[in-house]
């Protein structure tokens, strides 16, 4: 099997796995009690206005109708009308998505950016004082309840030493190009939104990395234990080159491969955690909107965000797939 | 590991000296001595809760609003709540709300996926891809995303929250499982044992599961913490557990109002999250080193 077809196929493969969540989601949010639609209007709605929205929404047909026509609506792009925002739900996730995108992304690099060489340090240094003590690290990270680091960090770095915004994203930089405030105000050179921007993702993209940090730590740090095991390393040991070289340039090109398989999976959890440091900074991200809608039973903003969750997820994890392919070409050439 | 194999006699020797020996191994990592007297002291804390609270009446919807917000004092160690009750108290009965949440969630993740993955990895067929194709779907998204998408279509309180993490939990389990029966199917000892005619039940049940029981049991010490992470994160989402349940994640939510000035309303029971999922991580850690299996903590959904 070429690197092509195996690529087609994974793709293939999400295909069904999306219908099926599309399925499941929507199948739980039409057994939801209580009327949404009731709930949007509040107390003081007639029954005309209740029937004329609950027609407008297309609730008083049957249930495959209603799935056939939102599946029909998901592919123009429309993801029905939100009882929460009373605005078109795609607009809202047009809105919401690129800061959660941003969050995450930077999470991601942060943990990669910390966590390979603190691995790499564990590996070289096994048994020694400052491996036990990443362990305890590592171990801590993942345990860490990431909404309560995110009130901790609050607690010292905004309430007490003043240094960085307690919550929020900051003002949109000047020219919005691709609504991830980081990259836009870099692109047009404006530093000092920058600098703003950056000041308010810091605490909740080093919350949320805390448990990637940690996992990616432990793996390079297993990978490269075996690595430098291996004859090539000692190959290089004998030939006299620099341990940093054989380490850095040699060795940690493999153990990175390995890590790479988790670097899609963790991203899932970067999403899944996101619902809950959002919510501590009032990052207006998909996370938060997402847990606005579920608390006010907004079901087509539920099922648009968890579809775009599951979408990320998957793409995440095929971009993570074809890298593979790119660095390790037993896969590509369909030997692994 | 498996007695039952064994000529009669001999295994009771044979597994008490094998117990010995992980015991011995278990011991020799001070990490994984510490995990275990985490959990026992959390376990111990959860049953004796009413016991050990110096208020107990204070776990429920007891309100003393003259000793609101107090900090910690020798009369309540750490500090009082909005409603003035004692925080301490309210930890230790949060202990019981949430091991006992993660012990129902694992429950029922284990005797859905578990038998699930068997008849999919042992029978396969078209049974068997159907069951893998459900949960595919179920890991399409992180089961935290899952269970909240459960919890919007049920009342917010911690039963459902339970049902909608059981729901999102079960799917690695089959997975797991699946894997498990897969590389354990064309062993020998199972080929052995289908040559002197075992049905395809005795072997699933009676050659496959007892050899996969171990991954299975050190997945489930690993899980009992992320369960725990997961469920108090609903419950600060205002979707599990509602006030004045004990609850951590609950009590966090509370707290959190009055910082940065009652800072200790929504820190202490953080810091029994994180004691507890701590433990149970290195309860399991040690256990995949005693029984030496491959599985890793990324594996574990957190």
């Amino acid at each position: 099997m070429g690197f092509r077809t195996y690529v087609l196929r994974r793709i293939l493969h999400m295909i069904p796995v999306m219908v099926g969540l599309s399925i499941l989601i929507f199948v739980i949010s039409r057994v939801m009690p209580g009327d949404p639609v009731r709930l949007a209007l509040g107390p003081e709605a007639n029954i005309e206005q209740i029937e004329q929205l609950r027609r407008l929404m297309g609730l008083d047909k049957p249930v495959h109708m209603q799935y056939i026509s939102y599946v029909a609506g998901v592919f123009r792009g429309d993801f029905g009308y939100s009882l929460l925002t009373r605005r078109a739900v795609a607009q809202d996730l047009k809105d919401f998505f690129p800061a959660t995108f941003e969050l995450t992304t930077l999470a991601m690099i942060l943990s990669i950016l910390l966590g390979v060489p603190l691995g790499v340090r564990a590996a070289v240094r096994k048994d020694s004082l400052e491996d036990h003590l990443n362990r305890v690290v590592a171990l801590a990270g993942v345990a860490l309840p990431r909404f309560w680091l995110a009130i901790l960090l609050q607690l010292a770095f905004a309430y007490h030493l003043g240094l960085l915004p307690t919550i929020g994203r900051g003002p949109a930089p000047a020219s919005q190009i691709t609504g991830l405030y980081l990259l836009d105000s870099l692109l047009t050179l404006d530093f000092n939104a920058f600098i703003v921007s950056l000041k308010h993702i810091a605490m909740p993209a080093f919350a949320l990395s805390v448990g990637t940090l940690a996992q990616i730590m432990r793996l390079i740090r297993a990978s490269m234990i075996e690595e430098m095991r291996r004859d090539h390393a000692l190959a290089a040991r004998s030939y006299g080159l620099p341990s940093n070289l054989i380490i850095y340039r040699y060795l940690l090109k493999n153990a990175f491969t390995s890590t790479l398989t988790i670097i899609g999976l963790s991203y899932g959890f970067l999403l899944g955690n996101a619902f809950l440091v959002e919510r501590v900074f009032a990052w207006p991200g998909m996370a938060f909107y997402g847990v606005d809608t579920l608390l006010a039973k907004d079901f087509n903003g539920v099922i648009a965000v968890t579809l775009v969750v599951g979408v990320a997820y998957a793409v995440t994890n095929l971009l993570v797939d074809i890298l593979y392919g790119f660095i390790d070409p037993r896969i590509r050439y369909g030997e692994g | 590991m498996i007695a039952e194999s064994h000529p009669a006699g001999e295994p009771t020797v044979a597994r008490a000296q094998e117990w010995g020996k992980m015991w011995f191994r278990f011991r020799q990592s001070s990490l994984s001595v510490a995990g275990l007297g985490i959990v026992v002291a959390i376990v111990f804390c959860a049953v004796f809760a009413p016991v050990l609270a110096p208020h107990p009446r204070h776990a429920g919807s007891f309100v003393d609003f003259e000793n609101s917000l107090r900090p910690p004092s020798l009369k309540n160690p750490l500090g009082t709540d909005d409603a003035g009750r004692d925080i301490l108290s309210r930890m230790l009965f949060g202990a019981r709300i949430s091991v006992s949440l993660s012990v129902i969630v694992l429950g029922i993740a284990v005797a859905v996926g578990i038998p699930l993955g068997l008849i999919a990895g042992y029978w396969g067929g078209r049974l068997g891809d159907a069951i893998m194709r459900v949960t595919d779907v179920f890991l399409a998204v992180p089961p935290i995303a899952l269970a909240l998408a459960v919890t919007a279509a049920l009342r917010p309180n911690l039963t459902n929250a339970m049902i909608a993490i059981a729901f999102a939990w079960w799917p690695w389990y089959t997975r797991l499982v699946y894997g498990q029966v897969l590389s354990l199917k064309e062993e020998q000892f199972v080929e052995a044992s289908r040559g002197l005619g075992a049905g395809p039940l005795r072997i699933a049940f009676r050659e496959i599961l007892p050899n996969a029981w171990s991954t299975i049991l050190i997945k489930v010490t690993l899980d009992m913490g992320f369960v725990i992470l997961t469920a108090s994160g609903l419950s600060f989402l205002g979707l599990g557990a509602q006030p004045p349940t004990a609850e951590w994640g609950t009590m966090i939510a509370e707290g959190r109002i009055y910082l940065p000035g009652y800072w200790w309303a929504a820190t202490f029971p953080g810091l029994a999250i994180f004691m507890t999922v701590l433990g149970f991580n290195l309860l399991g850690d040690g256990l995949r080193d005693v029984f030496d299996v491959h599985i890793e903590q990324w594996q574990a959904g957190s």
